[in-house]
């Protein structure tokens, strides 16, 4: 009896062993099997990525940044020693990854999700700019910046766009201000980007004076006037956002109080009694050309000048369109709420344009608008004249003796359309590209009236540094 | 090269894995890695790799010399020129700029900093070069007799451009002799992506949000603001560190090395001697084998010797004066500590203990990012309000909620979270299948995430070229 027990419980005992063994043995065996899917699975990934990579076509342009993608470099020793040569092989690689657009879009889509939009559906972007409102207590005459470094790095925007793979990405967070005219410290909004504005009441103060010397180099016969355009910033940001911003309308006043015989003209508040229109894109950083045409009536108003009304022109509306802003922000929300593009032909086309190279070589006739056929949707506000770094020439029938010189950033490019009526030469150049004095420049051409016509963050940036030097060159 | 970018994924990667793979003897599997190695240095230096392989060279034969004259003076002498020779290199090329600088500042001198560019990794295999010297001179290792093998210690490229310091005794055996088992492998592959990803998908994202913050003038910061901005980046730089050291752990792996771990959850420390033993272990424990007790200042070493360890703590991370700034002031905390004592500090409450630790560290990281002493000022002037800032504005709330989920995975993270979730269902033998599959799975996931990420790493719009 007591022998049969415990052969019994031997036999249970055995048993359960046997049976936990074999459960740990199975585990084991899972385990194992597992680690061999991953490296498996993983390899696969790796190697298919890379086979991808080499096989699958590799893109030359980037639509959305704009730019040329980096080149394969060609050999030479000095570059193999300086490390450029396997640095730029490298640099092409990550640069032109196949299908890259739409890996980015979806790398806007991802980072979307590293979080939420605030209750009032606002996301901010890129470096909080450096709000400056302190004020000069007393009145500086010496020039902001002498004339070779503001040449050198005009010029380096152009070159720079050739040559930007050997850009890095900090080069434009580090200096968010690098073309004057925008900030990357980008507020979205209900799927409307806002530029923030730093603002400096100092160098506001030294643009009216490079004016004021404008006009004194140029005499009384000579009407100068000052258009500062706001930008999105003071129209649509909410307002318990305001301390977020520096503000244009203080910036603006604080220059006109500068001036002296230069006449502002009100664009702020030409702006503002249109604002619930479409005067600013949601998704670009300048305005729309309806916006133009507001400030461009307030201008004619201070100059004494006729216009033209708005039905004397063709409206012309592309779709899809989505602007400079979503490259700059990445934002996924101005990507996937596009927006269309409204611009005015004039539809009595007697006027000529001339386009000249910055050194007014080069002479050649061109479109005022030009064709957006071929032209990726994040540029089309380059309708107006193509680009920034040419002279344009506009010869029109108005016929009442006065020659009209813009001096601007691209916000300045919109307003000649509106003007064909109004004066019988335009001349428009761009302080930073221009190569000649502008002075004796206004002089030979017999100006009369001379607009400086940029938007605030180029009037209290480094975009007035430009305007004295092309007055001293 | 760095890894985490694509050129290193999927092209250099691959094709050494692949030669490896198809090689069979530990010596042609050795000349595998040394020839990538070399490359992978040679691509960043093309020229200062010689100056690695010159290291290499000399060492190699100082060590030989050492054991060869052991009993006589000559292996002292061998030490000490050994010494000199990489201290001296690590001198010119990381410190001579910063040596002039200061020599013309106090002497109101005029002499020309000299035009060095900083060879990459020379900080981190000169110590390794260090520790082997010293560990055969104490003989704790043997000198390696063959030369390609002592030059695969030096160059192997997992550890060559940002450690951790491996020692030559934790890999000794393993250079003659290892072979990689499936383990290795899949744990090698696993680290890898994870490191990849902290550093890309945490990392670099918490940079983009602190240079917001801390990228322009930062005087204008609100108080919060700026403690938002610093903390932030506290945890950049351990994911970034942490990250690329997960990823040389895991590289190691693959090719059958073991290293020692790294980083142990630093922020999990309860006083600031024990957040130096989590955070970059290699350097710390180099600095406590082979500085801080060498007998240099007669009976108050232990005070001196431990100041002298920060001074060069602070100093091995940048050539400038806010590293050892950053670096004695932790030392100085650390030397509190063992003034108040072991049991003293036992006593104090344990939330005590972590307000005040995190205080330091994250104050600490502070200095670490201001290399400019006026903006550094302005630091500590935010941090309590003195440059009449406001006391909390729009962009922190509105950065914190727009990157939130980012933010809780990076605090998460910072603390063994995964590591305790996967030994709690490793331990139940029924969710080995479900905890298999969602390995595999949540590496891909993160492989793929993060070279998403990456191809946006050359992002850089031109939007103005013509406008």
């Amino acid at each position: 009896m007591e022998d049969k027990n415990q052969t019994n419980d031997f036999n249970i005992d055995v048993e359960l062993r046997d049976k936990q063994w074999q459960r740990k043995r199975r585990s084991r065996i899972a385990r194992r099997f597992f680690k061999v899917v991953n490296v498996l699975m993983c390899g696969l990934t790796f190697l298919s990525i890379a086979l991808l990579m080499i096989v699958m076509k590799r893109p030359t342009v980037s639509e959305i940044e704009n730019r040329n993608l980096a080149k394969f470099p060609s050999f030479s020793f000095s570059d193999y020693f300086s490390g450029k040569y396997t640095s730029d092989i490298e640099n092409y690689y990550n640069d032109t990854v196949p299908g890259r657009e739409t890996l980015k879009n979806l790398v806007a889509t991802v980072r979307s999700h590293f979080g939420k939009k605030t209750e009032d559906d606002v996301k901010i972007h890129g470096t909080i700019v450096a709000k400056d409102d302190e004020k000069e207590e007393k009145i500086e005459t010496k020039p902001a910046v002498t004339t070779a470094p503001a040449k050198e790095s005009a010029k380096g925007t152009t070159t720079g766009a050739v040559t930007s793979a050997e850009k890095k990405t900090t080069d434009i967070l580090d200096n968010p201000n690098i073309e004057g005219e925008i900030s990357n410290n980008i507020l979205v909004y209900k799927n409307r980007g806002i530029m923030l504005y730093g603002g400096s009441f100092k160098k506001g103060q030294a643009y009216a004076e490079t004016l004021n010397r404008f006009k004194s180099d140029l005499g009384k016969n000579v009407n100068v006037y000052s258009l500062v355009a706001p930008t999105p910033v003071s129209y649509y940001l909410p307002k318990k956002y305001g301390d977020m911003t520096g503000s244009e309308i203080d910036n603006i006043e604080n220059i006109n109080e500068y001036l002296k015989n230069v006449t502002p003209v009100d664009a702020y508040g030409a702006l503002k009694k249109h604002k619930d229109e479409k005067i600013y894109p949601r998704t670009d950083h300048h305005w729309t050309p309806l916006g133009a045409y507001y400030a461009a009536e307030e201008f004619a108003k201070s100059a004494d000048v006729p216009f033209a009304g708005l039905s004397k022109y063709k409206k012309v509306t592309k779709e899809g369109y989505v602007g400079t802003l979503y490259g700059y922000s990445g934002d996924a929300d101005l990507k996937n709420n596009p927006e269309d593009f409204v611009y005015y032909v004039p539809k009595d086309e007697s006027y000529t344009t001339t386009y000249y190279d910055n050194d007014m070589t080069n002479k050649r006739e061109g479109k005022l608008l030009i064709n957006l056929d071929n032209v990726a949707p994040v540029s089309w506000y380059l309708v107006f004249m193509g680009s920034d770094d040419k002279i344009a020439h506009v010869h029109t029938k108005a016929g009442n003796g006065r020659k009209l010189a813009i001096v601007k950033d691209s916000y300045g490019n919109a307003l000649a359309p509106y003007l064909t009526e109004s004066f019988e030469d335009i001349y428009v150049i761009d302080m930073r590209y221009f190569e000649l004095n502008a002075v004796s420049y206004f002089k030979e051409q017999g100006i009369t009236d001379v607009l400086f016509a940029m938007n605030t963050f180029s009037a209290t940036g480094q975009n007035s540094e430009y305007l004295e030097a092309i007055r001293t060159r | 090269m760095v890894f985490s970018s694509l050129f290193f994924l999927y092209l250099f990667l691959p094709l050494c894995m692949l030669s490896y793979a198809a090689t069979k003897t530990i010596k042609s599997r050795n000349t595998v890695l040394i020839i990538f190695s070399l490359i992978f240095y040679a691509w960043g230096e093309p020229l200062y790799v010689l100056i690695l392989i010159l290291s290499a060279v000399v060492n190699y034969i100082l060590a030989l010399l050492i054991e060869r004259y052991r009993d006589g003076t000559g292996a002292k002498a061998a030490l000490v020129f050994s010494l000199v020779f990489n201290i001296g290199m690590l001198g010119i090329f990381k410190y001579s700029g910063f040596i002039a600088e200061n020599i013309n500042a106090v002497f109101s001198a005029d002499i020309e900093p000299p035009d060095i560019r900083l060879p990459i990794g020379i900080s981190f295999y000169t110590f390794q070069i260090i520790s082997y010297i010293v560990d055969c001179y104490w003989e704790k290792v043997h000198a390696q007799k063959s030369f390609p093998k002592f030059l695969m210690y030096v160059s192997l490229f997992p550890q060559l451009v940002a450690g951790p310091i491996v020692r030559y005794s934790t890999i000794e055996s393993e250079i003659n002799m290892r072979r990689t088992t499936i383990d290795d492998l899949s744990s090698g592959i696993t680290r890898l992506i994870f490191g990849l990803s902290k550093k890309v998908i945490i990392a670099n994202n918490l940079s983009t949000i602190v240079d917001s913050f801390f990228g322009s003038e930062i005087k204008g910061l609100s108080v919060m603001g700026t403690w938002y901005a610093v903390i932030l980046y506290a945890m950049q730089i351990y994911f970034d560190f942490s990250g690329y050291s997960d990823m040389a752990i895991g590289l190691g792996r693959i090719f059958g090395f073991h290293f020692d771990e790294n980083f142990n959850y630093p922020f999990i420390c309860r006083d600031v001697s024990e957040f130096w033993q989590r955070w970059h272990i290699s350097l710390g424990t180099f600095f406590r084998d082979y500085l801080l007790y060498l007998p240099l200042f007669g009976k108050r070493r232990k005070y001196a010797n431990l100041f002298l360890v920060w001074f060069c703590t602070g100093l091995w991370h940048g050539a400038s004066w806010n590293y050892v700034l950053w670096g004695l002031y932790f030392g100085l905390f650390i030397f509190i500590e063992q003034l108040v004592g072991k049991k003293r500090m036992k006593k104090i409450p344990i939330a005590v203990k972590h307000v005040y630790n995190k205080l330091v560290i994250i104050i600490g990281f502070g200095i670490f990012y201001f290399e400019n002493m006026k903006e550094l000022g302005n630091f500590f002037k935010n941090l309590i309000g003195l440059n009449g800032n406001k006391f909390i504005d729009s962009f922190v709330t509105i950065s914190l909620e727009n990157n939130l989920y980012l933010i809780i995975a990076a605090v998460l993270f910072c603390f063994p979270v995964a590591k305790a979730v996967g030994q709690l269902v490793q331990k139940s033998r029924r969710f080995c299948y479900v905890t298999g599959t969602a390995q595999v799975a949540v590496n891909i996931c993160l492989l793929l995430c993060s070279s998403l990420l990456l191809v946006d790493a050359t992002n850089n719009p031109f939007l103005y070229f013509r406008f």
